[in-house]
């Protein structure tokens, strides 16, 4: 049985890992891609913890998890889309219409 | 008591009715409303005849009327006595002026009907004289001071009217100011005691003050009717506010007679008598204020020979009336002051009081006004005729005149005062008095002097203004004829008079039993008197016929020719100051000229520089407090609030530089945010844990 230290490690790795893909890519379609690593990477502690307690709700919390970042793919995925169709770019230096 | 003594109220009523009805719709009515006039008038007539029979036969003779009070209007209401009202007062002697006036005001309007028949603005003349008749028939009905004076003000805003009827003439307009500003004097000094005695009574009217004047102290007691006597010598024109009297003759001649005959100018003396409560305090004890006595019985005598002698040489027959007019008054108050006097010591001695005075002033009052009245209206006749005033172009008139130089002859009989015309017993009277008061002081004897020369005088011109209008051969140009005879008859029933007047006194027991002040006295004129009164009466008469004689040989038969009187050095100064009237008018004038207007001048230059200045001055100080006003307010306070919106931009626009609206700078915030906020929650834990805490 691989102990919870390495799982929980593996798990903040890839946290860091998809948190500086979001703060430092500059390509919408990557920081969709950390977005999904990141929750990945919460989901796979739900997973740990559920294994290691016994108890198989974080399990459902996990499958759960993973419906919600397929929708928010699809989500994001098209808001990505229609970005790149009015303004012809998706570097999310260039998308600054949120600002005033 | 007088049965429905109500009816007095009528008699003002009358009259001022007349005058609203004439003076707002008097243009439709034939002759200008004068009919109704008239009418309102005699119906005052009748009824100031009735309430003047309703006192003789309750007493009024012997001086058992009570006074009766007629309560009309409460002004302002207060405890009784002290409430302003108006109300009339019935005694003798205001039912004896009531009926007097109204006699004559009747006949002057009659004769005004033919008179005034061929002038514009009859309604306005109608309506005028109706309310000046109002004024006098108030004036003399008046039971307190306040309502006198009320009514003393609004026959002289009507002298000023109808001496400036023919307003269109500057020297009938100059006369109408000259009337009213000169008689201003009088009246403001008539209000002033009016005022004080209000002060010092807390009541204005006769019957309260009456018993309390006792209570005055003598300074007020000589002021207050100094006071009113200073208004009766502005609107009886004595010395020295006379000058308007000889200019009022500008007005029509009916106005002249109502004015100067009938009553206005005898308002005066009127109110002279009804201050003779402060003068002869009958509560014992009381020192009389003989300085004011003296001072009126002085200008009286003053006056009386100061105008005799500019009427001996004016050509004007109506200026020759006028100034006869002032000097005839001057005669009442004379008689007013010696009487009191006389009265004043016999009370202060405790001895019983003689009004001789008294009444032989109104007694004088009452036949100037029928005789002055007479020789006015004669007058206005010539005129009618001849169409001048200057006596220098009229002459042999009796020819063509003989009803109106029948009249005027009576007329000036009266005048000169012969027996047995009415002038000869109240001036022999009055004269007589004045001698008598002589014993108890000496400068009466200095009076008497004045009178008895005046008589002199007033015969020498009275006859020389007949000589020269109708004896001789006519001097003028026009064709002289007689008057109509609705002019006539007013004339024949005041020529009547003339004589009646007089005589009047002998069925009425003494004159002095019709006014009555004081206590009941038989007097008959001329029965009964000490023999020293008999020569005073026979000196006035002999001087009288010697100045009819005097003015028979200068002026009739021209023995003794007029030009000796001026050809000396000093007949001519005398001629040339009479005729200039002691160059008073000249004064007067120079004093309005120069004194006046040079103090307008001065304050003009005051307003204009000063009162101006001080006013430009706090201008401008405003002005400049304003300037910096503005300037505080755009610095500071504009300042203030653009430099809080200003900050406010400024800050905003540098919020605003952090929102990129770059999703990754957002994330980042929100990354080092959990991290601080994990550091906070745990960071003590974390640090005991790895580093080994105590």
């Amino acid at each position: 049985m691989i102990p919870l230290q390495y799982e929980l490690l593996l798990s903040a790795a890839l946290f860091c890992i998809g948190l500086y893909g979001i703060l430092a890519r500059r390509n919408g379609i990557i920081v969709l891609m950390s977005i999904e690593i990141l929750l990945n990477a919460s989901i796979l502690n739900f997973v740990a913890f559920s294994s290691y307690s016994g108890n198989p709700s974080g399990q459902v919390f996990a499958l759960l998890g993973i419906a919600v970042a397929a929708a928010e793919a699809a989500v994001g995925l098209a808001v990505f889309l229609s970005i790149y169709q009015t303004h012809g770019t998706i570097e999310l230096d260039k998308v600054r219409f949120l600002k005033w | 008591m007088i049965a429905n003594a109500w009816v007095v109220w009528l008699i003002l009523l009358l009259p001022l009715g007349a005058f609203l009805v004439v003076g707002l719709i008097g243009r439709r009515f034939r002759e200008g409303g004068g009919y109704l006039v008239v009418g309102a008038m005699a119906g005052s007539l009748v009824l100031s005849l009735y309430v003047f029979v309703q006192v003789l036969l309750q007493g009024g003779l012997g001086g058992g009327f009570t006074p009766e009070i007629v309560t009309g209007y409460v002004w302002l209401p207060s405890i009784p006595g002290a409430e302003i009202r108006i109300a009339i007062l019935i005694d003798n002697l205001s039912s004896l002026m009531l009926v007097l006036v109204s006699f004559l005001c009747l006949l002057i309007f009659i004769y005004s009907l033919a008179y005034m028949h061929e002038e514009e603005g009859k309604a306005r003349y109608y309506a005028e004289v109706s309310l000046f008749a109002t004024g006098m028939l108030g004036t003399v009905s008046a039971d307190n001071f306040l309502q006198l004076l009320i009514f003393w003000e609004i026959m002289g805003l009507c002298s000023y009217l109808l001496i400036g009827f023919w307003y269109h003439k500057p020297e009938a307009a100059a006369a109408a100011k000259k009337a009213f500003l000169v008689t201003r004097v009088g009246d403001v000094l008539f209000l002033v005691a009016v005022l004080i005695i209000w002060n010092e009574f807390h009541s204005l009217r006769f019957d309260v003050i009456a018993p309390q004047v006792g209570l005055l102290n003598p300074q007020l007691l000589t002021l207050i009717p100094l006071l009113l006597f200073g208004g009766a010598v502005g609107k009886s024109a004595q010395f020295p506010l006379h000058t308007w009297l000889p200019d009022a003759m500008e007005g029509p001649t009916t106005v002249s007679a109502l004015i100067h005959a009938a009553t206005m100018v005898k308002a005066g003396v009127y109110l002279t008598a009804r201050s003779f409560i402060f003068l002869v305090p009958l509560a014992p004890g009381v020192e009389p204020p003989f300085t004011a006595i003296l001072v009126i019985a002085g200008i009286g005598g003053f006056t009386t020979l100061f105008a005799a002698s500019m009427a001996v040489v004016n050509n004007d027959i109506k200026r020759v009336l006028a100034f006869s007019t002032i000097s005839q008054l001057g005669y009442m108050f004379l008689g007013l002051g010696a009487g009191a006097y006389v009265m004043a010591t016999q009370a202060s001695r405790g001895e019983e009081v003689s009004s001789a005075g008294y009444s032989a002033a109104l007694y004088h009052l009452f036949n100037h006004a029928f005789f002055k009245a007479l020789l006015f209206l004669s007058a206005g006749s010539v005129i009618h005729a001849v169409n001048t005033n200057d006596m220098r172009e009229m002459g042999g008139l009796s020819k063509a005149m003989p009803t109106t130089s029948k009249v005027m002859l009576f007329g000036s009989l009266a005048l000169a005062g012969i027996v047995p015309f009415s002038g000869f017993f109240s001036k022999g009277e009055i004269l007589s008095v004045t001698f008598d008061a002589g014993a108890d002081h000496p400068g009466f004897y200095l009076l008497y002097a004045f009178g008895i020369v005046t008589a002199f005088l007033t015969a020498f011109y009275a006859f020389r203004l007949w000589f020269m209008t109708f004896h001789g051969e006519y001097r003028g140009h026009e064709h002289p004829h007689e008057s109509p005879r609705v002019m006539t008859a007013p004339l024949m029933i005041l020529a009547g008079f003339t004589l009646v007047s007089g005589l009047l006194a002998y069925p009425m027991q003494g004159f002095g039993n019709l006014v009555f002040f004081g206590r009941p006295e038989a007097a008959f004129p001329l029965v009964g008197i000490p023999w020293s009164h008999y020569l005073l009466e026979g000196a006035a008469l002999g001087v009288a016929v010697l100045g009819i004689a005097l003015a028979w040989s200068i002026y009739a038969t021209k023995r003794i020719p007029a030009e000796r009187f001026t050809t000396t050095r000093g007949g001519a100064f005398l001629h040339r100051m009479l005729t200039r009237r002691y160059w008073i008018d000249d004064v007067y004038d120079a004093f309005g000229r120069n004194v006046v207007v040079g103090l307008a001048r001065g304050l003009d230059w005051f307003d204009r520089n000063v009162i101006d200045g001080i006013v430009n001055a706090v201008g401008r100080g405003g002005m400049r407090v304003a300037v910096q006003s503005d300037v505080f307010d755009r610095r500071v306070i504009d300042g203030a609030v653009n430099a809080v919106s200003l900050e406010t931009i400024r800050t905003s626009w540098r919020l605003r530089q952090r929102q990129t609206g770059q999703v990754q700078s957002y994330a980042w915030v929100i990354v080092v945010g959990l991290v601080v906020l994990f550091f906070l929650m745990f960071g003590q834990r974390l640090v005991e844990r790895f580093l080994g805490g105590p």
